[in-house]
């Protein structure tokens, strides 16, 4: 049970963020039919299982909020902003309540107030009901026989039948095995229910709403109790034959829930098997047997595959994130007295499920400045022309092998003179800093520009644990503002933090993986031209000329140059980079290995990787190497 | 939770691992050492501090190595057959970590009873003595039992200068 209690706090915290979004979708648009029932619907979900999971608490209180709901449904409350923020407060609640916490009884008198007078429920559901006469139903329940695994109680979806009028239940036992071969955690038995009731058919297929997936459902309306006879006899043997045919159906289930801990076992030995299957190559191209060629290059194709699947396994769409900001805009701009709309594009875009996770609190600093410090109240805003309402754009777009997050807002934008001048009376630069690099200022540790101090944000930390976070990811933020125009924050993001296809290059006895998606070419060319490009700091490329560095010298190598060298051109952020190198060796698929602690501090390198004899290769973070060179 | 209880009940631990650096002989508690290896290739990291001499690979993990002679301000180890790495995890800022450690040549496991510990001399010492947990004698020698955790969370160096 305890394990069903944990599955169900695990569902809660979906359904109580579903919950969330379907309410900000109803306020923006308050007559979807189809949103209010998607609440409604939550809001069941929550209060049933909750109910048959012992969380009486949680069913007790939700059912309050679900019957306000079932009025807005009925069309008898209209949706209001008050109604949105209550049950916005209320979900909060629930979460309160599902930790064991009290709900707060400002919350309770609330909910109070919108519940209907016991008379004028009395007059409400008849209207709604008054076309329907009393009908009867007859409803066949074949549970499906895992279904006790998940804590279901047949018997108590039978009361709830019975609750809805007169009502005739057989059991069928003649599935029940002999005494010996019962399994007492299978259902054996299913149920025809003759029901005559005024309930509509929405309301009875409600109570199965939990078990739908788990057992196999007809309700038929019969209006003449006479024919029912023989309409019975006849549609006995249909469901059977049905559910002959039905079990691939029923079982052909479109997701499966995994913990994410076996994701991560299952990439980690994927990279094993990677690093294992470079050794092989190794060796296959030391011996040169045929035979052997061919297992390789066979071993070699399936674990490419592997891995691309066990990747794709973990890419999740970083709506999932983004989404979770509309709620937090919403009470950050009602704090501020401020109106701010969000916007997304973009919210496809997958990313590794390790990326995603850790981008949630870098993402709610940024947002939190935006809504703080960007946006101007709605009075300034339209003193200076622009709408009342401020706009946050969330973005996310691929980009090679790394996946690139706009947050930008239209309001206030960042001044480059009160930083300067905050930066120099911090003593954190000298007078005559360069201008391009002051917005990179506000990244630094311990600077801020706010005025005043608020509850969220503006407490001088903030944006450079952004830059931390996403160091850490090794990723790269970047920075853009106009004065009055708003300001822009871009976060560069790898895909994966897992395994990358990589292109091995030797530099002396040293080996280093650059990111092969960062590739644009590479060619050899003589020493003579290699010192002539030194000279310039650039290099020829199709009709261009690129800024040139080697990377001997970057890392300060000192043995002799060889004859001829290699340079690789690398694009990144449009922008391209030769590099000269010893040699280029080849495609090597690079299982990413963190170098630790230690190793934080240094920029050109964001991790290594083992290569096939075993020795280690050290990855080059390419947007740190621009940056150095820039 | 594990290594966490480890270090906490390190102080009950009698065992330490004897190594030589400079001439001095120093002691790790045995909690804290994973493994000790010969010494393989290292592969330096580009623009790293003098003391951090690399990477290298203990079964399929990667794994830092640092020079502790470097690390007290002494000069830097010339490597020969008896050079080896000592395999250690140390915690810092509550995370564990795993790191290798050079060291000149490798002793033995020895048993050093509580009260044949002192505390580190205050003053006069070689080394600075927040570095040191104790100094252990063993019949006319005299031991330094390194607080290795106190070593890396400093940029400080060891060696008094």
């Amino acid at each position: 049970m305890e394990l069903h209690q944990q599955a169900y706090l695990e569902e809660a915290k979906e359904l109580l963020s579903d919950l969330e979004h379907a309410l900000l979708e109803l306020e923006e648009k308050p007559k979807n039919d189809e949103t209010i029932h998607r609440v409604f619907r939550i809001l069941h979900t929550i209060k049933g299982s909750g109910a048959m999971f012992g969380f009486d608490t949680v069913a007790e209180f939700t059912h309050q909020v679900e019957t306000i709901f079932d009025l807005v449904r009925a069309g008898s409350i209209e949706v209001s902003k008050d109604l949105i923020s209550l049950t916005l407060a209320a979900g909060d609640e629930i979460k309160k309540l599902i930790k064991g916490q009290e709900a707060s009884p400002a919350i309770i008198a609330a909910l109070q107030k919108w519940q209907p007078a016991p008379e004028s429920r009395i007059n409400d559901r008849p209207e709604a009901d008054t076309n329907l006469q009393e009908l009867t139903y007859q409803i066949n329940f074949q549970p499906h026989r895992h279904i006790f695994e998940n804590g279901t109680k047949p018997i108590l979806l039978l009361d709830e039948l019975r609750g809805l009028g007169t009502c005739h239940i057989i059991a069928h036992t003649e599935n029940i095995p002999d005494l010996d071969q019962i399994n007492s955690e299978v259902c054996y038995t299913h149920w025809e229910i003759l029901l005559t009731t005024k309930a509509v058919l929405n309301s009875i297929k409600d109570v199965f709403i939990f078990v739908e997936a788990d057992c196999d459902l007809t309700i038929k309306p019969i209006s003449d109790l006479k024919t029912d006879f023989t309409a019975q006899t006849q549609t006995i043997e249909i469901p059977i034959l049905e559910q002959q045919k039905s079990p691939s159906e029923t079982t052909d289930t479109t997701s499966v829930r995994v913990a994410a801990e076996k994701l991560d076992v299952l990439v980690n030995l994927v990279g094993e098997l990677v690093t294992v299957q470079a050794r092989l190559r190794q060796l296959s191209e030391k011996r040169a047997d045929i035979d052997l060629e061919g297992v390789t290059q066979e071993v070699e194709r399936l674990s490419n595959e592997l891995r691309d699947n066990a990747m794709s396994i973990r890419m999740i769409p970083i709506g999932i994130v983004f989404k979770k900001f509309k709620r937090l805009i919403r009470d950050q701009a009602e704090k501020s007295a401020k109106e701010v709309m969000l916007a997304m594009t973009g919210e496809d875009t997958e990313l590794d499920k390790s990326v995603i996770d850790r981008l949630n609190d870098p993402l709610v600093h940024i947002i939190r400045n935006c809504v703080d410090h960007g946006i101007e109240a709605p009075q300034i805003r339209l003193a200076q022309g622009k709408p009342r309402q401020g706009r946050i754009l969330l973005s996310a777009e691929h980009s090679g092998v790394n996946v690139v997050i706009t947050i930008s807002d239209d309001g206030a934008g960042l001044d480059r003179e009160l930083i300067r001048a905050k930066a120099e009376q911090k003593g954190l630069i000298k007078p005559g800093f360069p201008e391009d690099e002051i917005l990179e200022l506000i990244f630094k540790p311990g600077f801020s520009t706010a005025a005043k101090v608020t509850d969220l944000s503006g407490r001088g930390v903030g944006l450079d644990v952004v830059k931390r976070s996403i160091r850490a990811l090794r990723g790269h933020v970047g920075i853009k503002s106009q004065a009055g125009e708003g300001t822009v924050i871009t976060l560069t993001l790898p895909l994966t933090l897992a395994i990358i296809d990589g292109l091995l290059i030797q530099l002396d006895d040293h080996y280093f993986i650059v990111p092969l998606a960062c590739v644009q070419e590479c060619f050899k060319f003589s020493h003579n031209h290699a010192v002539q490009a030194q000279k310039q700091n650039l290099i020829p490329f199709r009709d261009q000329h690129i800024p040139f560095v080697r990377l001997r010298k970057l890392f300060k190598i000192q043995t002799e140059y060889l004859e001829t060298e290699s340079v690789i051109v690398i694009r990144f952020d449009d922008m391209y980079l030769g590099l000269g190198v010893d040699h280029v060796i080849g495609q090597h698929q690079t299982v990413l290995k963190s170098l630790g602690m230690l190793y934080k501090d240094v920029a050109s390198v964001s991790g290594a990787t083992i290569l096939g004899d075993g020795s280690v290769a050290l990855v080059l973070d390419i947007a740190q190497i621009t940056e150095q060179i820039e | 939770m594990d290594a966490n209880e480890k270090i906490a009940g390190m102080s009950v631990s009698s065992q330490y691992l004897t190594f030589m650096l400079d001439q001095e002989v120093f002691a790790l508690d045995v909690c804290q050492v994973r493994e000790v290896l010969d010494l393989a290739c290292i592969t330096k990291v580009p623009q790293a501090p003098e003391f951090m001499r690399g990477v290298i690979n203990v079964r399929g993990s990667v794994v830092p190595v640092v020079d502790l002679r470097v690390k007290f301000g002494l000069e830097k180890s010339e490597s020969n057959l008896e050079t080896r790495i000592i395999v250690m995890e140390l915690s810092l800022d509550q995370e564990i970590i795993v790191l290798g450690a050079l060291a000149d040549s490798v002793h033995e496991v020895l048993d050093i009873r509580p009260e044949e510990i002192e505390e580190p001399p205050k003053i006069g010492g070689r080394w600075k003595s927040e570095f040191i947990m104790g100094i252990g004698k063993q019949k006319d020698n005299f031991i330094i039992i390194l607080d290795i955790n106190r070593v890396f969370s400093t940029d400080e160096l060891v060696l008094v200068s």
